[in-house]
């Protein structure tokens, strides 16, 4: 135990002294969490806000055209075009 | 005392995957207590590897070692605290200053906070570095460097010392006061085994010498002796470029 304390302390030493090795430690994670977030938000927004356009002729009138068109309005993935 | 030897190493083989010659044949080494023997060879003879098998750092292929009478085999945890290795390399983080490498390396060693700090100063103070120690090893000069490396193998006071070519690269000063330093300690009782190039350095302070080549011992003995022995030689280097000849090693 007395052994890995040295190492510990050893560790601390180096770490104290080398303050671009210091500085790359703590901010390349910090720079990568950025980017990274910057890359997923492009490719999820990507996912999330494609709309396809989706034709809807309701001559039903009915019940059945109602649910049918109202079940597609909050959809994301699908832009409505009526006629 | 039923063993005689600090060292003793028995027909040692060791050949590396990607090589076709064994990098140790048969190594057969045995080291008294208390003496200072030089083990000298050619660049690439196997005398590092030899040197790291011992100290458990490379396994071998087969042969036999004892450490102070202690099978190595059996498990190093016996012969790791009485043993100190000072490496060719500087083996110090440039960024701490002497005091700080000292410190953490006699941790390492387990030395409680009292003892290392003794050791430290006293070791300090041998190799005259009292007043660098707190500077920065990046600051130091070649010689520095190497003499607080020999103080980083030394601070649990191992009973057997082993120096490869601790005196690479720095001046005639440092090299004077490591080889006084280490002739002291060995009169102090510590068993030294010192690897050099430089021969007239192994003629003037080594009381054993081995020569080593192509993985094997090929000569060993007392300096004086060896050099007595052999009518065409004048010096240990005229027996040395005898018995391992004169081609040069660098491609093995």
């Amino acid at each position: 135990m007395r052994k890995f304390g040295y190492l510990l302390y050893k560790d601390y030493l180096l770490l104290k002294r080398d303050v671009a090795g210091l500085l790359l430690m703590f901010l390349m994670p910090a720079i990568l969490v950025v980017l990274m977030a910057l890359l997923q938000e492009s490719s999820y927004r990507a996912l999330t806000e494609a709309s396809v356009p989706l034709l809807l002729v309701n001559r039903d009138q009915g019940e059945l055209g109602e649910a049918i068109d109202n079940r597609s309005r909050p959809r994301t993935y699908s832009r409505l075009t009526e006629r | 005392m039923d063993n005689l030897f600090a060292i003793e190493t028995r027909d040692l083989k060791k050949t590396y995957k990607n090589k076709s010659h064994p990098t140790l044949n048969g190594f057969s080494l045995q080291i008294a207590y208390g003496s200072l023997f030089g083990l000298l060879a050619p660049n690439g003879a196997g005398k590092t590897t030899a040197i790291n098998i011992i100290c458990g750092l490379r396994r071998y292929d087969s042969g036999e070692i004892f450490i102070d009478g202690h099978n190595v085999s059996d498990g190093m945890q016996h012969v790791k605290p009485l043993l100190g290795l000072i490496p060719q390399e500087i083996a110090l983080f440039p960024s701490l200053t002497a005091y700080e490498n000292l410190k953490i390396f006699g941790g390492l060693y387990g030395l409680g906070k009292k003892l290392l700090e003794e050791r430290i100063d006293q070791l300090l103070e041998l190799f005259d570095l009292s007043a660098s120690r707190n500077s920065y090893i990046n600051r130091f000069s070649g010689g520095m460097k190497r003499r607080v490396n020999v103080i980083a193998g030394m601070l649990h006071a191992p009973k057997i010392l082993i120096l490869d070519e601790p005196t690479v690269g720095v001046d005639a000063q440092s090299r004077r006061l490591i080889l006084e330093k280490l002739t002291d300690i060995n009169k102090a009782g510590t068993t030294i085994l010192f690897i050099s190039h430089y021969l007239e350095e192994a003629e003037q302070i080594c009381n054993q010498v081995a020569f080593m080549d192509n993985g094997t011992i090929v000569c060993q003995g007392n300096p004086a002796d060896l050099i007595a022995g052999n009518s065409e030689c004048s010096c240990l280097e005229s027996l040395y470029l005898l018995l391992t000849g004169k081609k040069m090693r660098d491609s093995q």
